[in-house]
């Protein structure tokens, strides 16, 4: 009933096609569309079963939807500006991920600053960190203490 | 190469042209909202999904590919998964929802008729099987053609006629006494 391209069709063939799509021969297979009315031109059976399929179609086609409320044609223009809000961000993301690394997909340098981060913190935690001032850290401050003597009637 | 007639919009979308999304979105919102409403009954539910279905396009437009499928026919497929996602998390029969129909506006006698009638129709379809429903509403009412529905649905061509028969058999039996009034 579907792909090939008939040239005849029988009853028992038209009894499904109306079965399925109803009267209305734009409905139809385009295939089968011709040799479906040259079936009902010439056969009383196939009149009938159209036109208890057309009662049908003029009962389905009596429910008129009700019309589209503004409003939702407003919420879904405001969702498009959001969308472009988020894309213009990660349009910007990714501008900066093709100045640091021109050409590459944004998870590579995203990777590369992920390592680096966590190499940084993991630095932090485990290197051993000495606060207790040195005696030559303690000369520098003395030494910087008396620096600004040095300039003293100095023009600027 | 199929020849799309919403390609340049889609592509005008993803470039951020607001024009271009109003424009798409007035074109497909009536029918993308009325394949919503006979699946899901509820006018705000249905409102959802649609919403829901258009928040994918703005966000995937830039992905779009001209020329693999047509962009209605990826637009209603969208649609319709997200009715199907709403029924699934659903409790309760179609019937059920199709209580919900909203009766239009206050108008003159006639019209009353035309709308009692209409929600009579609305009543028997929501009644139908989920995928029934959705073939007739896609053939039915989007004017989609068989290659077309099938490929929405993700069918073979032959199982969607068979859907339409057995769901037009079941609406035929529910309006029969229609004709006479």
């Amino acid at each position: 009933m579907t792909g090939a391209n008939h040239s005849e069709l029988g009853e028992a063939q038209f009894a499904r096609l109306v079965q399925a799509y109803g009267a209305d021969p734009q409905r139809w297979p385009a295939s089968e569309r011709e040799a479906a009315q040259r079936l009902v031109s010439s056969n009383a059976a196939t009149q009938r079963l159209l036109a208890e399929a057309r009662e049908l179609d003029r009962a389905l086609a009596s429910a008129v939807p009700p019309p589209v409320p503004a409003a939702l044609e407003r919420r879904l223009l405001a969702d498009f500006d959001r969308a472009q809000q988020r894309w213009s961000l990660r349009k910007l993301i990714n501008s900066g991920a093709q100045i640091v690394w021109p050409g590459a997909p944004l998870w590579q340098p995203a990777a590369v600053f992920a390592v680096a981060l966590t190499f940084g913190i993991a630095l932090a935690i485990l290197a051993p960190l000495d606060l207790r001032p040195s005696e030559d850290s303690s000369a520098s401050i003395f030494a910087l203490d008396a620096a600004p003597d040095s300039d003293v009637g100095q023009d600027i | 190469m199929i020849v799309d007639p919403d390609a340049e919009l889609v592509a005008r979308v993803a470039r951020g042209d607001r024009a271009a999304a109003q424009t798409l979105m007035r074109r497909h919102l009536p029918k993308m909202l009325g394949l919503a409403r006979r699946m899901l009954g509820g006018s705000v539910e249905a409102e959802d999904a649609v919403q829901d279905a258009f928040m994918r396009l703005w966000t995937h437009a830039e992905r779009w590919r001209p020329g693999q499928a047509k962009f209605e026919t990826w637009l209603y497929r969208v649609t319709l998964n997200k009715c199907f996602d709403r029924l699934r998390r659903r409790p309760g029969s179609p019937l059920d929802a199709a209580m919900e129909v909203q009766d239009p506006a206050p108008s003159p006698e006639s019209e009353l008729e035309r709308a009692a009638l209409s929600r009579q129709i609305e009543v028997a379809l929501r009644a139908l099987p989920d995928r029934q429903r959705a073939a007739i509403q896609l053939c039915h009412y989007q004017e989609c053609g068989n290659i077309e529905a099938a490929e929405i649905l993700g069918i073979s061509v032959e199982a969607l006629e068979s859907l339409l028969s057995r769901g037009r058999r079941t609406l035929r039996a529910r309006l029969l006494h229609l004709k006479d009034t």
